[in-house]
């Protein structure tokens, strides 16, 4: 589905993104720490951001290309939402521009309503809603209209315990019952765990994932801690600088990912 | 009728419940006080008309050259980003859909055009009031409206030209179709400037060819403006929205911390003065960094000064507001490193809670500066020369500075519009202090112009001019959040 080749970007002089070939046919979630490149890639992906090199398709079509942007919906960091229009409305009105007067907003979204708790949300105006339900709002709009490819740029950010449950239900159901690929980026051990196919980016270049066999028993540091689980990754504002390797240990506290190798053809495993 | 690859037109745009549906009585509404305004503007310019050297010739002029420089502005605009002040959920939901782009962004667009003519309109109006009012008529002032609104709305419609032209994808820009359209704009341009005011209507088909110029390149364009730019642009804006200026409480708050790294939207190229200066009044003098756009400007801008203040006659209007333009270009010029030494936004508006110390600097550095001006100024003027000379224009000039600089303090009417368009309700009181320095400059070139401020008898008016300078500054002084809840 989603083809890469000699994809580079830089901002400046420094290399943000470095990925000569890569190929993503199942869901994957995107790993790294601050700066690794992961806001870059999927921004890339949605056509929002023009690389500095190299080709990216989605279904044939360049990413940017109407073709392409017809496929993939795009979740970004930070909710965009209409601000005079109520959840309902938007999803309606996204439906609409999609699919003409008379659409209305997908099956998938209606039962992601339910998941995500989100029922009381829908006569709400973005600015009636906490953050966290912003997140909710914008991850339900995006989902309203029909896609092959959903991009999601730390989905899970600002939501509560149960909703980020919900969530990571909410995306099992949209890969199994409409088929769709989710590529996001996380920080959310959860949500890592809970996506097999997994890319980690570290100085933009995909890496290895770290081997807990070979890296031993190490206690995480508390700047690791604070590193993997705070901040936001900006795609504005990467830089290499950020960058500490591949290698780095898992929180204790998070669940630990399968000891596998980065694999250059994602697959996700139906569970 | 605009369609889409699948099929989607223009009208199921229009006919969904567009988030922009319920615009269309606001906007109508805005044209009928746009018109009303039109109607009343020229009783106020005329008060101006009055005491102000004019000839309603020269303002008439006036107009034919500022539209048919209007006519080449896209240039610029398309360089600082272009028109379209959309925000990320158009980008992502509409742009994103089936429809065409131009269904998308053309009502946007047109939407636009139609504003800045109607200001267009309203100014070119407002100027030719300020000529003699014996010879001013409706008529007139109806044909000069015309033209500048014409002349601004095709320049509108050529800026996503532009846009495409400079941030679009390298292979895919249209260089030599944009050149060309400049080449023919420039061409009508110079029939606007030369033959309009004539009434001939080569003018008029001048006009005419550059709406549709516009209006074609706009049509060719609009589905090829470059989403990633558009997506950046709405990014930065949602950003200043909710960081870098958070209206709150009725309170307008610059983040002192953007004044170095302000988003894309709004970008200038101010750097904080040099840490390294002592902390002495110089400091406040120290450089600030400019892009070479501005630095053009600026040498064309004195270049133009020096010129009018050597060989212009002060003693017409049109040349004294020229004088007092470029005047406060210079005062802007003087007070961007005080702010910028204080960590804001130049033309920006903040007196954080607390900073009594750094606004005591400001306001000490301001009132030094506009006192060595306004002494030179005066010691020119008390020299018994009549308005007319070229020391009255260097004194015009000088007071045109005088003003700027307290109008740097205070903030400008950009500042006021975002306040207006983005915050709740703090724009009675911004709009006050934002017009303050403009209304200064202009009272002051009056003043200056029939030779008020001589300390020879011939002042009619001392304490009134005094009383409403120092008005000014108080009002420019002021902490604002103090006067706020």
């Amino acid at each position: 589905m989603i083809e890469i080749r000699g994809l580079q970007h830089r901002y400046g002089k420094a290399l943000a993104l470095d990925v000569p070939r890569l190929s993503i046919d199942a869901s994957t979630v995107l790993v790294g720490h601050n700066g690794a490149g992961k806001s870059t890639l999927l921004l890339s992906l949605a056509g929002l951001l023009v690389p500095t090199d190299g080709v990216i398709t989605i279904g044939g079509d360049a990413a940017g290309s109407p073709g392409a942007r017809r496929r993939v919906s795009f979740v970004p960091d930070s909710p965009a939402l209409f601000d005079d229009l109520t959840l309902a409305d938007q999803m309606r009105y996204v439906a609409r521009l999609h699919g003409g007067r008379k659409a209305t907003p997908a099956e998938a979204a209606n039962e992601l309503v339910e998941l995500l708790d989100a029922t009381e949300l829908l006569d709400r105006l973005p600015s009636a809603m906490s953050k966290g339900q912003r997140q909710k709002a914008s991850l339900l709009v995006a989902t309203a209209r029909p896609c092959s490819v959903l991009l999601a740029d730390e989905p899970t950010t600002g939501l509560d315990t149960e909703s980020r449950v919900a969530l990571l239900r909410g995306f099992a159901h949209l890969e199994q019952a409409a088929g769709v690929i989710i590529v996001s980026s996380t920080h959310d051990g959860e949500l890592i765990a809970a996506t097999p196919g997994r890319l980690r980016l570290s100085g933009g270049r995909p890496a290895a994932e770290p081997d807990p066999a070979a890296v031993g028993p190490v206690a995480p540091s508390p700047a690791a801690w604070s590193d993997e689980d705070g901040g936001s990754d900006d795609g504005g504002s990467d830089d290499e600088g950020a960058d500490s390797g591949g290698g780095h240990p898992q929180p204790a506290g998070a669940a630990a990912p399968p000891p596998s190798r980065w694999r250059s053809r994602s697959r996700f495993s139906q569970e | 009728m605009v369609s889409g690859p699948e099929g989607a037109t223009l009208w199921d745009v229009l006919a969904l419940d567009a988030p922009d549906g319920s615009r269309l009585s606001d906007d109508l509404y805005s044209l009928y006080l746009a018109a009303i305004a039109w109607l009343v503007i020229p009783m106020y310019a005329s008060a101006v008309a009055q005491v102000l050297p004019s000839d309603i010739a020269d303002f008439s002029r006036l107009v034919d050259i500022a539209s048919a420089l209007a006519l080449v502005g896209p240039i610029w605009f398309g360089y600082r980003g272009g028109p379209f002040l959309i925000n990320r959920a158009v980008v992502l939901h509409e742009l994103g859909s089936p429809l065409d782009p131009r269904g998308v962004l053309g009502p946007r667009l047109a939407r636009q055009a139609v504003a800045y003519a109607a200001l267009a309109g309203l100014a070119a109006n407002a100027l030719t009031a300020m000529g003699d009012p014996e010879e001013f008529g409706y008529r007139l002032a109806a044909r000069n409206s015309f033209v500048a609104a014409v002349a601004v709305m095709a320049a509108v419609l050529q800026t996503p030209g532009w846009l495409v032209a400079w941030k679009g994808r390298a292979r895919r820009r249209p260089w030599p179709a944009v050149a060309a359209n400049l080449a023919a704009t420039a061409a009508v341009g110079a029939v606007v400037a030369t033959d309009w005011s004539l009434g001939s209507p080569v003018g008029l088909a001048a006009l005419a060819a550059a709406l549709a110029l516009g209006a074609a390149s706009a049509w060719s364009v609009l589905a090829r403006v470059p989403v990633p730019h558009l997506w950046r642009r709405a990014t930065a804006l949602d950003e200043m929205r909710s960081a870098a200026l958070s209206f709150d409480f009725q309170r307008v708050l610059v983040s002192l911390r953007r004044a170095v790294d302000q988003t894309e939207a709004h970008r200038s190229p101010v750097r904080l003065a040099r840490s390294w200066m002592p902390r002495s009044l110089w400091r406040y003098l120290a450089s600030v960094e400019r892009g070479w756009n501005t630095r053009v400007g600026q040498v064309v801008a004195g270049a133009v000064a020096a010129a009018l203040v050597v060989r212009a006659d002060p003693a017409n209007g049109v040349v004294a507001l020229a004088l007092a333009a470029a005047g406060m270009m210079a005062g802007f010029e003087l007070a961007s490193p005080i702010a910028s030494t204080a960590g804001q936004i130049w033309f920006g508006v903040h007196y954080p809670r607390r900073s009594a110390p750094v606004l005591r600097g400001q306001v000490a550095t301001a009132t030094v500066i506009a006192g060595i001006i306004a002494a030179a100024a005066l010691g020119w003027l008390a020299g018994s020369e009549p308005a007319g000379t070229a020391l009255a224009s260097a004194g015009l000039f000088a007071f045109g500075t005088l003003a700027a600089a307290v109008q740097g303090r205070l903030g400008s009417p950009d500042l006021a519009w975002m306040a207006d368009k983005l915050g709740t309700m703090v724009a009675p009181a911004l709009w006050i202090r934002a017009l303050a320095g403009p209304l200064l400059c202009l009272a002051l070139t009056v003043v200056v112009s029939h030779g008020w401020l001589r300390p020879d008898g011939y002042t009619p008016w001392p304490a009134l001019t005094l009383a409403v300078v120092a008005a000014a500054v108080v009002v420019a002084c002021y902490p604002l959040e103090k006067s706020l809840p």
